[in-house]
């Protein structure tokens, strides 16, 4: 009976050997989490700026004298070598699954991105959700020196606010490998990448941080050749273009009815269809915006329960997001000849044939294709109050 | 005779398991070459040009009902040709049954874990697979149901989640290169999802406890891997676009990346990894099990047990040096094995087919295993 139990253990024992779990499994203590990840370019190749988190800094709630973020910055001829010279300089072993936010340096955009984003999709240890940005103006190594108010890691607050600048300001859009790399692989489209800009202003000087008087903020997007950055879309323009492709977000816009009343909106729903079109094979498309905005606030006497009023308020609005596509359009159209609202993949899908004749000469074809605008604006609510308050009734 | 019997609902999993197991992650980028946006339709197409394929089978195992493939190819054949062909055969099943751990241990150190040196994992998936033989079918046929269940529930799960980040443009335009490349990658895959269940034949009609519900049990097996395959492609390229998808090794992997529903359910691409585990299971034994009998019947063997240790060892050894690179093992996938997999599901079930029918009709030879009808 000893016997026939001893021989059961023995096996039991043979497999615990193997349950120990992974080969290469590392204790959350001995990694080395990457939060954000800045590439720009300089003469020797790469510079590589790691923001890293610094866990006991984070552990303790407050009055903790350690930055809750390392930087490490090394150079290399690759991305990849650059990124491994980090281990001679940190104890830990980074991890990069966490990524958040990779900021690219202008320089390095101008120049083209098709290296980086190979890297991105082939290397194992990044995955295809975090956010792209471009470092207006600036390199992204200055960009992630700088802290950030509110949200103690900086790269964490880059992708917050690129995120709620999408829902609540509309003229960021946060874009990730995938759709970069289609938007650079289709014929038809230009892809654009949000950009971020060191500002400064007087009345932050308050704060007890040195470094508190440069804030980041996003502004603009920008346009690109295939993968070459090519030029800017101011915040008019870019809200032009977010109109145009239907992802707005709760935008706030406001209109003059004359002098005195401004009425202030906010975008409750913005969507927005191209249809292609054809006429002898000349291609058009048409662009359908469909926007329905909540009055928030009314400057004024207007009285905005008018019916008549209400119609001229909505094609004062119609008037006013036309006019942003337009100056979207024409940037991007007579400036910087990027076709970054997709019109060639509208045409592609629907007329498959006359854009094999297209595809080749696209860049020019495009500079001189016709886009017409029927934009419909429907006024939902009016907030708590119905008339203006302080409007004098006429009796 | 006292052999162990395994009911018809095990021969759909099985089925299922080696339809999907084929095919779910490593053909997405053959067929997104090939057929572009239209790769979906293709898949679809290609479930139905299995379904003759599906039915010689089934034929077959009619007019055999206990009979495994290698005992009706020299019953057909006479002893001599009929042992070649079942050898030629046999050498396919153990090639697969060394590819797949290949294949197993090469996702696994580029995906999931790059520093576990690649023979461990083939040793024990060899490991477990040997288990699984020695247990016997029985045994191994009851724990492919339960694997198929999880599968299924699992990749449901999957495919709901990603739905938000799918893109309906990316289908658009439909034929745009006409009807031609849809065909052929349709033939590419169905190479991929039906011929390899030539090995079923080693199981289905004699191991079979009811053979009128196991014919229908065969399709729903079919159509349940083929589905798995198609919604796995079609999503593909709903999440990816084609080119990405054409260009990505596991699509399904790389897709399942961008889950993120709510906070809760994100960072889950790793049950795309037990799917693909699971089903990869119980097609590697499927073949590995098929030679094991193959072999034993071929020499006349009284239990094939004693043929599962060493041959285990040459799998692992094979399973080694089987191919030398990616590169390799992506040409071979496309020039060798098509022609490989064609020549033996699809070619020699129809050859024995024909051969039965001159000898019964033609000759008027007393042939068939009546056994069971008596």
């Amino acid at each position: 009976m000893i016997l026939m139990k001893a021989k059961a253990i023995i096996p039991v024992l043979l497999m615990m050997l193997f349950c120990t779990g992974c080969w290469s499994s590392r204790e959350i203590n001995t990694l080395a989490i990457t939060i954000c990840l800045g590439i720009d370019k300089t003469d020797e190749g790469y510079l590589i700026t790691k923001q890293v988190l610094n866990p006991t800094a984070l552990a303790m709630q407050k009055g903790s004298d350690e930055d809750p973020v390392v930087l490490f910055v090394q150079k290399g001829e690759n991305l990849f070598s650059a990124l491994r010279k980090i281990a001679t300089e940190s104890p830990r072993k980074m991890y990069n699954s966490h990524v958040r936010v990779v900021v690219l340096g202008e320089n390095l955009v101008r120049e083209g991105i098709k290296g980086i984003l190979d890297f991105f999709m082939r290397e194992h240890e990044f995955r295809t959700d975090f956010y792209y940005v471009i470092a207006k103006n600036t390199t992204a190594n200055e960009v992630l020196r700088i802290f950030t108010p509110l949200e103690s890691v900086p790269g964490v607050k880059l992708y917050l606010s690129l995120e709620n600048s999408e829902r609540y300001w509309g003229i960021t859009s946060a874009i990730n490998s995938i759709d970069l790399v289609q938007s650079i692989l289709a014929d038809g489209i230009n892809p654009v990448l949000p950009g971020i800009e060191i500002i400064s202003k007087a009345g932050y000087s308050e704060m007890e941080n040195s470094n508190d008087e440069k804030r980041l903020q996003y502004t603009g997007m920008g346009v690109f050749q295939e993968d070459k950055l090519i030029g800017w879309l101011s915040e008019d323009e870019a809200k032009g273009y977010h109109y145009i492709i239907g992802d707005v977000g709760n935008y706030v816009e406001q209109v003059y009815y004359n002098e005195r009343d401004q009425i202030t909106f906010e975008v409750r729903n913005s969507q927005s269809k191209m249809i292609a079109s054809c006429k002898d094979d000349k291609p058009s498309v048409y662009v359908e915006i469909e926007t329905s905005l909540n009055i928030v606030a009314v400057e004024g006497v207007l009285d905005i329960t008018k019916q008549e009023n209400r119609k001229v308020l909505k094609e004062l609005l119609e008037k006013r997001i036309k006019l942003f596509c337009e100056k979207a359009q024409k940037k991007a159209q007579q400036e910087l000849r990027s076709d970054i609202f997709g019109f060639g993949e509208v045409i592609h899908r629907k007329y498959p044939k006359l854009w094999k004749k297209l595809k080749e000469s696209w860049d020019t074809e495009y500079v001189k294709l016709p886009v017409h605008y029927n934009i419909t604006v429907e006024i939902k609510q009016a907030g708590q109050i119905s008339k203006p308050l302080f409007m004098k009734e006429k009796k | 005779m006292n052999e162990t019997k395994i009911t018809s609902r095990q021969i759909i999993s099985l089925t299922a398991g080696v339809t999907t197991a084929g095919s779910v992650l490593v053909i997405g980028a053959l067929i997104a070459s090939t057929a572009k946006q239209d790769a979906w339709i293709g898949s679809f197409l290609a479930i139905l040009f299995g379904i003759p394929v599906i039915w010689v089978f089934l034929f077959l195992g009619r007019r055999f009902p206990r009979m495994t493939f290698v005992e009706i190819s020299r019953e057909l054949l006479g002893k001599w040709l009929g042992t070649v062909v079942a050898g030629s055969f046999l050498f396919l099943c153990l090639q697969i049954s060394f590819h797949t751990p290949w294949f197993m241990s090469d996702f696994m150190t580029s995906q999931v874990m790059p520093e576990t040196p690649h023979y461990v994992i083939r040793a024990l998936y060899i490991a477990a697979m040997s288990i699984a033989i020695l247990y016997g079918l029985e045994a191994f046929a009851r724990a492919s149901e339960i694997f198929m269940l999880v599968v299924s529930v699992l990749f449901v799960f999957v495919m709901v989640m990603v739905i938000p980040n799918a893109k309906i443009e990316n289908l658009l335009p439909v034929f745009e290169n006409g009807l031609i490349p849809v065909l052929k990658s349709s033939v590419f895959v169905t190479c991929f999802i039906a011929l390899p269940n030539i090995t079923m034949m080693m199981v289905y009609p004699a191991r079979l406890d009811d053979l009128n519900k196991g014919e229908k049990s065969f399709l729903k097996g079919y159509f349940l891997g083929g589905g798995i395959t198609c919604i796995s492609i079609l999503m593909s390229v709903l999440v990816l676009g084609w080119a990405i998808t054409a260009n990505s090794r596991f699509s399904v992997f790389r897709f399942a990346n961008l889950i993120n529903v709510g906070i809760v359910f994100s960072r889950i691409e790793v049950i795309v990894f037990v799917v693909w585990v699971l089903t990869q299971f119980i097609f590697c034994t499927i073949y590995f099990y098929a030679f094991v009998i193959g072999l034993s019947q071929l020499l006349k063997l009284k239990n094939h047990k004693r043929l599962v240790l060493p041959l285990a060892l040459i799998l692992l050894t094979m399973s080694e040096v089987i191919f030398p690179d990616v590169a390799y093992q992506e040409h071979w996938a496309v020039f060798t094995w098509i022609p490989y997999i064609f020549t033996h599901g699809f070619v020699l079930p129809v050859f024995l087919l024909m051969v039965y029918w001159i000898k019964k009709r033609v000759l008027k030879m007393d042939i068939g295993d009546n056994r069971g009808q008596k």
